[in-house]
């Protein structure tokens, strides 16, 4: 008995010691879980060497950017050379800055036939002048430049003034793809040539890599660089030197898995990159670098197709990249790429700049240039905070280069603020609209949302219904009383006098005819009324866009309709969606179109190029193929407007007016922004509002109207580099050219443009899931599988659950 | 709670108690206090959390789309559990009487809960697309086709498709509740003469009661996962007969209307709570009777 009530005893502190250890793993595990999922993860080798995300993390010294002009005219080569000075190496001439590149003067050593000027195109058949197809600078100041007249003429220039003529004889030129010598970029001539710390000269004309010696300008060595054909594409290669060491990093095209045939498109094949290195001295191949391969072929890295600027080190035997993600460097003695400069602070993630030409002179000291003929310096301040101390997330569903334009310029201005630019659907991943929405939605609940929305896509009555928008009158106020803003497109979501989600662009539906023709058309029913009668009177004639497909010409007459399909009580109108298709129908039967050619692209990617597809400017090429005098299209832009006029003066008595649909005076409204009302940085969220309403409005990128008005008078104006004239154009999916005079618009007819733009009233419908809705099972009707009440009871039972919900 | 133990009950009381505390706390933290969480976002508005009293409540109601999703609901759980639970109990009942190859069918039966999601929504596809099999079929046979998916069979697709998935489950529930019968009391009952159906209603029915109350509730929690195949093949706006609540709270995330989904959330909850003790309270008082 004793020992069973011993026994029981032991059972039962076993059982205690054993809940306790149980309960003890338990409130273990929940420590687990954390906010950091873990940052600053080794990629590849790859170390972040400055804090990106968090605001003013208190330590300090970064790279900081200066811009500054840059000497006149393209520039060839910019090297840092022996006493610290900057060379430069342009098509006006030699310049040297004394002061890191803050001005310029030339050099007075130069050969004449570089400071007269010269050309760097390919030469003209009957053109004498100077080109020059490849220049470098030593790093003592010398100079080499491959100069083209009747024959390839290679020059070095020493310090000192001296000129030497290399004697090289090349390869002749391989054939390109289409079996032109004349325009091959293979063999004949140098392309690219660069000075190695030894003083030796390398160059390369595309086939093999040439080491010439320093002293008595003969080839020292010829380094064959094999490629591999892939279906007809060879890769290419570029080179760079450090040290004792050649760097020839080579490109070639690769298939993708199984599924590569010829029939296969361009997704199926990538870029891999392998970095092969020789010893200048011995001229032996030694270890390729794995490292740096890995580097350049991921995403970090630019993911191939020479996404980088490759910048060698003059002092620090090291070798640095620059691409969209940044500035890199890596220690030629080392095994690790550092990044030393995030692009989201500089220049490099800025959608319209093209970066050309570049030198460093140690990881303190880099320059850069672009193709407007910037400069853009990098210099260590020790003082300056490692990360911005403020920083503004913005989100868009889609990415846009635009807005990428915006920031990198907002940053530039703003240098202590970090704006963070947040993408749904990257086009990378699987991920469909709906489920960006929802991460979306899920952060601002998490209270880790957005601070300003991009809300092109998004349901933007129901952000605002539930008061995620915060009121932007105020911005909107400083902006137009400075700037002046089309108060009736911006008005498109006023509520309650409150702006809560704003239009920073917009889009003007059109119909280009004759005043005939045009006086007869008020509603879309008349258009196909006179289209008709126009096709019973002229049987031979293209009648109406017969150059493009079915679902183009329903995309393009929504626009000036759909304001009609949704009643006041936000119901779907039933009756007046049938008219539209009954008319629509209409006027494709009409069409006799002679090309049967339906994308095959995806809705999403359909929808994405429906901008283009709409615009002016394609549809007055398109209908000048098919010699009709009559055409819908959507003005975006300046081009646009210039086209549309052009054909007007084409045609007796043309004119244009708004297309005529179901609504008056519509207008698509675009890139609507807002600021999230749980944003704890409302005056920067508002700051970076105006930019977009005032700076951002001027930028190339952007390819629609502004609502600041001094903007869309600035877009009125004819552009510097337009070229008018006649002009001959040629089809790419049909036959036939035509030719047109593109003259740019009067400035009478800017003004009756400006006007028509301040009388437009109402907004298309934006709303995604309606218009992509009556888009796919419109298209259907259109190419007559469905008919027009099957087509409308289908879209308003999808719809009107939607609205319903 | 454990004051009125003493003694060894005492501290088997609190054993048990840390047996179960780690789930409790899973339970809690997972469950119920986010739960909790709804409850208060019902009263509330969606981003601000301003406090709106049972205004939410008022819109949900008057919200038609919700009204027909809370009606397509019902009618599906109407019409499937009792056709599940009755077919599925007439096939336990034959499997059982077939003796060893009953299991071979058993197995069988089970087959389509292994099924995955996308294989079945493929099936669907293939079968009931605008210009699938079924059309063909019917266009060789001089019918006429129809988009199946757009139209009011939709519904009854779904519920094939459930019946179809979760026949196999309730058929093991149904047979192991069967083989819980002791024979003792068929054979008593034969004995005083009692037939086939006589056994079926006196003998097998009352004793399949608490396995009854069991299968219900598991199929009612079942006919949610059906939402997955009807979301799969149809996408967010199905047909009206197969629009459902959780398509209605999937759409809603989307829009940010967190305030009508907490509070119909919060509303489904009670009418799922009410039910199921409905029916426990029905199974425990025929248990007092008896």
């Amino acid at each position: 008995m004793r020992s069973r009530r011993e026994g029981e005893e032991n059972m039962n502190k076993w059982k205690r010691i054993l809940a306790a250890a149980m309960t003890g793993m338990i409130c273990l595990s929940f420590t687990a879980c954390g906010k950091d999922g873990g940052e600053n993860k080794d990629l590849n080798g790859t170390k972040e060497a400055s804090a990106e995300d968090g605001e003013g993390s208190g330590s300090r010294g970064r790279l900081v950017e200066h811009i500054q002009d840059g000497p006149k005219g393209e520039l060839l080569d910019i090297q840092v050379v022996k006493d610290g000075n900057l060379r430069a190496f342009t098509s006006t001439g030699i310049y040297d800055s004394p002061d890191r590149g803050d001005s310029w003067k030339p050099w007075d050593a130069q050969p004449k036939e570089l400071s007269d000027g010269f050309e760097t195109s390919l030469r003209e058949d009957g053109d004498t002048g100077l080109r020059i197809s490849a220049a470098a600078i030593g790093s003592d100041g010398s100079l080499f430049y491959a100069a083209l007249r009747d024959e390839a003429e290679y020059k070095v220039i020493r310090p000192d003034g001296s000129e030497q003529i290399l004697n090289l004889e090349l390869p002749a030129a391989e054939p390109d793809q289409r079996g032109m010598t004349a325009l091959s970029s293979f063999g004949s001539r140098i392309y690219a040539a660069a000075f190695a710390e030894n003083g030796d000269l390398f160059c390369t004309d595309n086939l093999n890599i040439y080491q010439i010696d320093a002293d008595s300008l003969t080839v020292k060595h010829t380094y064959e660089v094999e490629l591999t054909d892939y279906e007809g594409m060879t890769g290419g290669f570029e080179f760079c030197t450090s040290g004792d060491k050649l760097y020839v990093i080579v490109q070639e095209y690769q298939p993708q898995g199984s599924s590569a045939t010829e029939e296969s498109g361009a997704s199926d094949i990538k870029f891999d990159i392998e970095v092969r290195t020789y010893q200048t001295d011995t001229f032996e191949n030694t270890e390729d670098e794995d490292v740096l391969s890995d580097f350049l072929s991921g995403s970090e890295g630019g993911a191939g197709d020479f996404a980088n600027l490759t910048l060698p080190g003059a002092s620090d035997h090291a070798l640095y990249f620059v691409n969209k993600n940044g500035i890199y460097r890596y220690d030629t003695q080392g095994t690790i790429v550092e990044k030393i400069f995030n692009g989201s602070f500089g220049q490099m993630s800025n959608p319209a700049v093209m970066l050309s030409i570049g030198a460093a002179q140690d990881k303190d000291h880099l320059y850069l240039s672009d193709t407007d003929g910037r400069i853009i310096r990098y210099e260590y301040d020790p003082d300056a905070a490692s990360s911005p101390e403020k920083s503004l997330a913005v989100y868009t569903l889609y990415d846009n280069r635009a807005v990428r334009q915006a920031i990198s310029a907002f940053q530039t201005q703003n240098p202590d603020v970090l704006v963070k630019l947040e993408v749904g659907i990257t086009g990378e991943n699987a991920v469909t609209r709906a489920d960006a929405l929802k991460t979306l939605n899920t952060s601002i609940m998490a209270g880790d949302g957005p601070d300003i929305l991009l809300m092109d896509g998004m349901p933007i009555e129901s952000y605002m219904e539930k008061g995620l928008l915060a009121d932007m009158s105020d911005v909107i106020e400083k902006v137009d009383q400075s700037d002046g803003l089309f108060k009736n497109i911006l008005g498109c979501y006023q509520k309650k006098g409150e702006y809560l989600a704003v239009p920073t662009r917009f889009a003007v539906p059109v119909l280009m005819a004759e005043n005939d023709f045009l006086s007869q058309t008020e509603t879309l029913g008349d258009l196909a009324d006179a289209l008709t009668e126009y096709g019973q009177e002229y049987p031979d004639k293209s009648t109406f866009m017969e150059n493009i497909a079915a679902s183009n010409l329903l995309l393009i007459l929504m626009p000036a309709s759909s304001p009609a399909w949704i009643n006041q009580d936000g119901t779907l109108n039933q009756k007046a969606l049938k008219q539209f298709f009954t008319d629509a129908k209409r006027i494709q039967d009409i069409r006799q179109p002679y090309e049967s050619f339906e994308y095959t692209a995806s809705d999403a990617e359909f929808f994405n190029q429906a901008p283009f597809m709409t615009s002016a400017e394609y549809l007055t090429t398109e209908s000048g193929f098919t010699d009709s005098e009559m055409y819908l299209a959507n003005i975006r832009r300046g081009m646009d407007l210039c086209a549309l006029i052009s054909k007007i003066n084409t045609v007796s008595d043309g004119s244009y007016k708004l297309a005529p649909g179901q609504a008056e005076g519509t207008y698509i409204p675009m890139s609507t922004i807002g600021i999230s009302a749980k944003s704890t940085k409302t005056e920067l969220a508002e700051e970076f509002c105006t930019f977009l309403l005032q700076d951002a409005q001027d930028f190339t990128l952007e390819d629609s109207w502004p609502v600041n008005i001094a903007a869309f008078d600035k877009k009125l104006l004819k552009p510097e580099d337009i070229q008018e004239g006649m002009r001959t154009i040629e089809s790419d999916i049909g036959e036939g050219t035509f030719e047109m005079e593109y003259t740019w618009p009067s400035k009478e007819q800017a003004d009756a443009f400006k006007k028509l733009a301040g009388e437009l009233k109402t907004p298309a419908v934006t709303d995604e899931f309606i218009t992509r809705t009556v888009f796919e099972e419109g298209t259907k009707c259109m190419n007559g599988e469905s008919s027009v009440s099957d087509t409308v009871d289908k879209i308003t039972q999808k719809v009107n659950l939607y609205l319903a919900e | 709670m454990l004051s009125k133990y003493t003694g060894k009950r005492r501290k088997q009381a609190i054993t048990g108690l840390l047996f179960i505390l780690p789930s409790l706390a899973g339970v809690m933290v997972f469950v119920f206090f986010p739960f909790l969480d709804v409850l208060c976002q019902s009263f509330q508005g969606p981003v601000l959390r301003e406090w709106r009293g049972i205004e939410n409540y008022r819109i949900l109601f008057e919200t038609s789309a919700f009204r027909l999703a809370a009606m397509n609901t019902l009618r599906f759980t109407a019409v499937c559990i009792p056709v599940l639970v009755v077919l599925s109990l007439l096939l336990a009942i034959v499997l059982q009487n077939i003796g060893t190859s009953g299991r071979i069918f058993k197995s069988a039966f089970l087959v389509p809960m292994a099924v995955p999601v996308a294989s079945v929504v493929l099936f669907w596809r293939v079968m009931f697309h605008e210009k699938g099999l079924l059309n063909a079929l019917l266009a060789k046979l001089g019918g006429i086709s129809k988009d199946w998916m757009n139209t009011g069979t939709a519904f009854w697709i779904l519920v094939g498709s459930y019946i179809w998935k979760n026949l196999g489950y309730d058929i093991v529930l149904w047979m192991a509740g069967l083989m819980g019968i002791p024979s003792a009391i068929y054979e008593a009952a034969r004995v005083d003469g009692a037939g086939h159906f006589q056994c079926f209603l006196h003998i097998t029915l009352p004793n399949l009661k608490p396995m009854f109350y069991t299968i219900t509730v598991l199929s009612f929690l079942n006919s949610f996962k059906v939402f997955r195949e009807g979301y799969l093949v149809a996408g967010d706006y199905p047909h009206e007969s197969m629009y459902l609540l959780q398509h209605l709270f999937n759409n809603w995330f989307g829009k940010l209307e967190f305030d009508k989904i907490a509070s119909a959330a919060v509303l489904v909850v009670l009418v799922i709570t009410c039910l199921i003790l409905l029916l426990k309270r029905i199974w425990e008082q025929e248990g007092k009777h008896r």
